[in-house]
């Protein structure tokens, strides 16, 4: 188990995640890392670009993290957080299970993906998706269901 | 013996309104069927209920926010139902409105104008367009592209290069209106010709 910590350490190491953050549970003070995975994952997938490069654009939470073959990371509970230059959290997506690519630092799953805005105007939701880093785009493959809501004004009707 | 005679669904405005659009040769009519100016008059606007999207799948493009539908394309809200093969919608975030919706390729826009009369509409491309400008709210369709916008409303029908619904007015302006002729032809006739469909001179 200690060789799979190291292995899974590296992984991140050899894509070049020197602020990978692993958010350790609070009853351990560090990043837990045993049969059951890694609890409490954190890692920034991709920040803003000069002059903000020091802040965090993307960024994957999982309640848990198992390294699987090929350099893919399964996370549970996951959340992909999108934040603005200033640190402000603008977007919100939810699965209950991705698929992380660590060497290409793109996430997938064939599971129900729910995403919203932090102001709840836009709500959507969808089964299987890709995002990846290249591009900056999110794909939802099949149901896709949006809800948007408008804040209306005053009306100009006669 | 054949009868000519004229379907000319739309009435043609004298003069036409800008609305700041810099259009011309625009042909505004009301959902009564006359000329309208309306003017503002800051009426409160009903709350709005959501509007949805349905689709085979998406694209969201986290860095221009817009998201990208395609396949069996759905809008439905409770004043109109759309149906497209594209849709491209500006997602409203962090302070900023919904602009915009694009629907490309076979639109079919299922309406009631404010008389609440069925509005049937087909073009080959609708932009959608919501915005609150100090207080004030503006919602428009504008129907273009190929095929050419047609609006029918049961008793009358307005086709053009392109038509602009006014949500809030209630209005439908064409730029270069169409006009429909039909020939009236024998009923046992086996090789009527079909109806004729060409832009107005101006």
């Amino acid at each position: 188990m200690r060789i799979k910590t190291k292995n899974f350490l590296r992984v991140f190491g050899a894509a070049g995640w020197g602020v990978l953050a692993f958010s350790a549970s609070v009853t351990h003070g560090q990043p837990t890392a045993g049969t059951e995975g890694i609890l409490n994952f954190k890692a920034p997938l991709e920040n803003h670009p000069s002059p903000n490069e020091a802040q965090v654009k993307t960024l994957l939470e999982g309640d848990k993290a198992r390294l699987q073959t090929g350099g893919f990371i399964l996370v549970s509970s996951a959340k992909v957080k999108t934040f603005s230059t200033n640190g402000t959290l603008e977007l919100v997506a939810l699965a209950p299970e991705c698929l992380l690519d660590s060497e290409a630092r793109s996430v997938a799953s064939t599971g129900r993906l729910q995403v919203q805005t932090a102001d709840g105007k836009f709500f959507l939701e969808g089964e299987g998706f890709f995002l990846g880093q290249s591009n900056a785009n999110l794909v939802i493959s099949n149901r896709v269901h949006t809800v948007i809501r408008l804040v209306p004004g005053k009306s100009s009707r006669p | 013996m054949k009868l000519l005679y004229l379907l000319l669904t739309l009435p043609l405005a004298a003069a036409a309104q800008t609305n700041g659009n810099a259009l011309t040769n625009l042909a505004p009519v009301s959902a009564a069927g006359s000329l309208t100016n309306s003017a503002a008059t800051n009426a409160p606007a009903a709350e709005r209920s959501p509007t949805e999207i349905f689709a085979d799948s998406g694209v969201f493009d986290r860095t221009n926010y817009l998201v990208t539908y395609t396949g069996n394309v759905r809008v439905e809200d409770p004043q109109m139902k759309l149906t497209c093969d594209v849709l491209t919608a500006k997602v409203p975030h962090a302070g900023a409105k919904l602009d915009s919706i694009v629907a490309t390729s076979n639109v079919v826009i299922q309406a009631q104008d404010g008389q609440g009369r069925p509005v049937h509409a087909t073009s080959g491309r609708a932009v959608y367009s919501y915005q609150v400008v100090n207080s004030i709210t503006n919602e428009t369709i504008e129907l273009s592209g190929d095929p050419f916008p047609v609006v029918d409303r049961g008793q009358d029908r307005l086709a053009g290069d392109v038509i602009i619904w006014d949500r809030i007015k209630d209005t439908f302006r064409a730029i270069h209106p169409h006009m429909t002729l039909q020939l009236e032809t024998k009923k046992s006739g086996t090789n009527a010709p079909a109806p004729l469909e060409f832009p107005v001179k101006k």
